[in-house]
């Protein structure tokens, strides 16, 4: 039955190599899998629910399954009643049990079980000392079953994302969270401090903008020593919109002679380099085609569009044709999504929708349909972006480009400024 | 992205292949189950407190407070010594930072008192603080509030003032006096406000 699976996913990505194009995938090529807890899960603050309803959400997220949640009443380790999930139409059958060892650990183990051969195929277990880090214990187990599929990766899914939100005026404290904001740590807080960036992709460091004296500077903290360093201040602002894949290069906002311009830092040298030096508003740069060119956000049309220089040259390209307000934008190799303002004043709905473009031809695709859609930002692979929706209240959003799913996660206090991942 | 649709392609003829393969896994003895903990990194992960910093975000560490007289005008008063100095802050347009004719009065008015403290008090400083509505990016916000100040810095100076004297910062829309969702208060937030450091 699987190999009917793949014949039907490989029949579906011959027509999917174009990410513009707009990708309806069947639910039914995709395997079926039934999670279940343990009946004889140790069940303080319901984290045995906690976790369960946690996998379920990164397998949906991930796109790669179809979620069957039968309700099975079992102990961890009863064998499973293969003809039954069988006439259910599931191919796998993932049990988990919680449990408490003797140092106090929540220890999560779990069985996979590949229903059509009869077999356990996976069989783990997973530990934290601390309960509120279950969350993460729930995506490691999703991402080793997808793993086990060897189903494209969904190994971002226990990275932080780090976000700054407002709380108050001139107040607002950065935090770390999993993407879906289930776990949150503050690491910086009093003050204004916002655009957090991380430092590298091992994410031992980040980047924001403090607010702590007469004029903005450019912090770097190492998450794990404290470390706090002073790396540039500017009169008016300063802020890190993008960092080199090798963490020696940013690219920069900021206004040393009163005029907000992209520049290029250079970590090693401490040299600046000023990249725009346009007298209206240049902002939002991010590195493409490998370091030598910036992607910015830029007024001079008049309004915000999205245009790109390359390093060392004069002249400045236009990038989108469309919309008329065009004012932050992410890449990955050829491919920019930008936010775009539905209309050009304050009145009315004011719909911001992100929207998908190939550098290589002129399709546009866009990615939301309503509200405000904004701060986009590409997931390393390219494969998923995180963006900022605001209704009455913030969430965090991720899109699954290749799938054409996209889901929604609340942050329950505040207002989200900036997030990076 | 075209390589990550190729992977995924491959990644996905794996799934079917693998799984119609499962029964030659081999099976996996629970006493011997390997044991992956999160703690290793998070256990390290400290808090930066900079609540006790000196914080100029803090209108009173410089003598100044915020004032909203009526709905569409908003001044800041600024305490230099005692001696109370009332500066109406400047508005802008929507997606604006040019002054208007009837900003720019508003600009002269406030230069004439900023000049007249300065007799006194020869090294007051003066800062501009630019705002936005909540409207746009929050970067190009900052920008744009940035503009502003430039523009009122401007004005200050070709009135007379120093432009040594003056500093300038960006609020976005941080730090807005009306937080309703109309458009009277998002008229109100974007503006710039001065105030006078000691």
């Amino acid at each position: 039955m699987l190999k009917i699976i793949l014949f039907f996913v490989l029949f579906d990505f011959a027509f999917s190599i174009d990410a513009t194009m707009e990708i309806v995938k069947n639910k039914s090529n995709l395997p079926t899998i039934s999670v279940v807890a343990a009946n004889d899960s140790y069940k303080h603050k319901s984290i045995d629910t906690k976790i369960l309803k946690l996998i379920q959400k990164d397998l949906q997220v991930s796109s790669h399954f179809n979620d069957n949640p039968i309700t099975i009443e079992t102990q961890f380790i009863e064998m499973p009643k293969y003809k039954t999930l069988k006439d259910n139409g599931i191919d796998l059958y993932l049990v988990f049990q919680v449990t408490q060892d003797a140092q106090k650990r929540y220890i999560v183990n779990i069985k996979l079980y590949d229903v059509n051969t009869n077999n356990i195929v996976l069989n783990k277990s997973y530990a934290t000392s601390t309960f509120d880090r279950y969350v993460f214990l729930a995506h490691k187990i999703a991402i080793d079953v997808n793993r086990y599929l060897k189903a494209p990766s969904i190994d971002w899914m226990d990275k932080f994302v780090i976000f700054s939100r407002y709380l108050d005026s001139k107040t607002s404290e950065i935090v770390i969270a999993d993407y879906t904001l289930s776990y949150q740590k503050v690491v910086v807080k009093g003050g204004l401090n916002i655009f957090p960036k991380w430092a590298s992709s091992e994410q031992n460091a980040f980047y924001y903008t403090s607010y702590k004296g007469l004029t903005p500077a450019l912090m770097k903290q190492n998450l794990y020593t404290n470390r706090l360093e002073t790396i540039l201040t500017s009169d008016g602002m300063i802020v890190c919109s993008d960092v080199s894949d090798d963490g020696t290069k940013l690219v920069l906002t900021m206004a040393p002679n009163s005029q907000p311009d992209i520049y290029v830092y250079n970590t090693v040298t401490k040299i600046k380099t000023r990249i725009t030096k346009y007298s209206g508003i240049d902002v939002g740069g991010n590195f493409v085609e490998n370091d030598s060119k910036i992607v910015f956000v830029s007024d001079r049309l008049k309004y915000p569009n999205i245009f790109a220089k390359k390093i060392g040259q004069n002249g400045v390209e236009r990038l989108i044709y469309h919309g008329k307000n065009n004012s932050q934008c992410t890449t990955s190799d050829d491919y920019i999504v930008y936010s775009s303002r539905e209309t050009d004043n304050e009145f009315g709905a004011n719909v911001f929708n992100l929207y998908l473009i190939s550098t290589k031809s002129d399709y546009v695709r866009r990615l939301t349909t309503n509200g405000r859609n904004q701060f986009p930002k590409f997931s390393s692979n390219g494969e998923s972006i995180l963006f900022i929706k605001t209704t009455d209240k913030s969430y965090l959003g991720i899109i699954r480009v290749n799938y054409n799913k996209s889901f929604l996660f609340p942050l329950k206090t505040g207002k989200l400024q900036s997030i990076d991942w | 992205m075209k390589s990550m649709l190729k992977n995924t392609l491959i990644g996905m003829c794996a799934v079917g292949l693998l799984a119609g393969c499962a029964s030659k896994d081999v099976e996996y003895d629970d006493a011997n189950a390997p044991v992956s903990s999160v703690d290793k990194k998070m256990d390290k992960v400290m808090v930066s407190d900079d609540q006790s910093a000196n914080s100029s975000t803090n209108s009173n560490s410089v003598n100044s407070l915020q004032k909203i007289t009526n709905e569409s005008v908003n001044r800041v008063q600024s305490d230099v010594d005692g001696k109370v100095v009332l500066l109406e802050s400047v508005h802008f347009g929507f997606d604006k930072y040019k002054l208007s004719d009837e900003m720019r009065e508003v600009t002269t008015s406030n230069y004439v008192k900023i000049d007249e403290t300065q007799q006194s008090y020869s090294d007051l400083k003066i800062k501009l603080e630019g705002n936005c509505d909540e409207w746009g990016s929050d970067e190009y916000n900052y920008a744009l509030g940035l503009k502003r100040a430039k523009a009122t810095k401007d004005a200050l100076v070709a009135d007379g003032v120093d432009a040594n004297k003056i500093v300038m910062v960006s609020f976005g829309e941080s730090n807005p006096v009306c937080t309703q969702r109309n458009t009277a208060c998002w008229k109100m937030n974007r503006r710039v406000d001065y105030r006078l450091l000691p």
